[in-house]
């Protein structure tokens, strides 16, 4: 009786063990996803360098609520453009299609009820780097 | 040349409203899509994919505008404006949205309208009896809903084309 006690504690504390790194790194996941890509497909990948003449989008998830977010972008010279009250649901991805002709480094940021939640840097054209 | 290229981007881009710079020749499109080339559904609604032409995505908003709206019979043949719609009605509406019909077409008429076969982003079905399209990978429909629901709705079971002449609008 008192050896079987001992297993089932000890599965316990093994169980426990095991789950909470999960718990910790489902607590620690972002809110949101939020990049840059050349493309506007399903596979686009999040790039800092886009060719002039490609379809840049802003991709924007939420993973927990709903939400409305804003999308802005500067471009090189310094304008400032935004898409206000987007609506996403949550696990959705959705891309605000970009259309710049402007070479240099555009500045993406998105923002939830004001605050700003992301930010991401690419370039158009050149082979600088983006910072 | 600067006035060209935006009035170009004006062209391409019709439904980008909110963000467009003044006077610039850059756009931020609004409201915003999902990636890829098929429409995703969400609540009911359906969101246009990013890579659809502009006319495609005008017919996917058209119809998420009456998306849940009552069937009628006749609905949206008298007037675009209507509390409800039928089949043809409703089909109708989509395509007038995207710019490609003028006059609502009965289920009859649809059986030669546009071109023979499926489109790349939308195909018509349409019999004697019954009509209904398929935008961008969903199936635009006043039926196939639960028992008591019918009218205009998205779905995303794909559709059965036994018994249905298939046609689409020509360049789409």
């Amino acid at each position: 009786m008192a050896r079987s006690a001992l297993t089932l504690c000890a599965a316990i504390a093994i169980a426990l063990g095991a789950a909470a790194p999960v718990a910790a790194a489902e607590a620690e996941a972002p809110a949101y996803q939020h990049f840059v890509a050349c493309g506007l497909g399903h596979h686009a990948k999040p790039s800092h360098h886009c060719p002039r003449r490609s379809a840049e989008g802003a991709f924007f998830r939420t993973r927990r609520d709903s939400v409305h977010y804003t999308v802005c972008v500067r471009f090189p010279e310094g304008r400032t453009l935004c898409a206000k009250h987007q609506e996403a649901d949550r696990g959705v991805l959705y891309v605000n299609a970009l259309t710049t002709p402007q070479p240099g480094l555009h500045r993406i940021t998105w923002f939830v009820e004001g605050k700003r939640v992301g930010r991401y840097y690419f370039r158009i054209g050149t082979s600088n780097t983006a910072r | 040349m600067p006035m060209l290229a935006a009035s170009l981007l004006l062209i391409a881009f019709p439904t980008s409203a909110a963000a467009r710079s003044g006077g610039g020749l850059a756009s931020f499109e609004d409201p915003p899509v999902v990636p890829g080339a098929t429409s995703t559904l969400v609540r009911g609604r359906a969101l246009p994919p990013a890579e659809a032409p502009p006319a495609v995505t005008a017919a996917i908003r058209a119809g998420n505008r009456i998306r849940a709206r009552t069937y009628i019979w006749g609905g949206g043949h008298g007037s675009w404006a209507s509390r409800g719609y039928d089949c043809s009605g409703a089909v109708s509406f989509a395509l007038h949205g995207a710019g490609l019909l003028q006059t609502p077409l009965d289920s009859t008429s649809m059986m030669s309208w546009g071109a023979a076969g499926p489109g790349d982003w939308i195909t018509i079905y349409a019999n004697h009896r019954h009509a209904f399209a398929e935008i961008a990978g969903l199936r635009w429909d006043t039926s196939g809903d639960r028992r008591g629901v019918s009218g205009p709705r998205w779905h995303v079971d794909p559709a059965d084309a036994r018994g249905f002449v298939v046609r689409h609008p020509i360049g789409y």
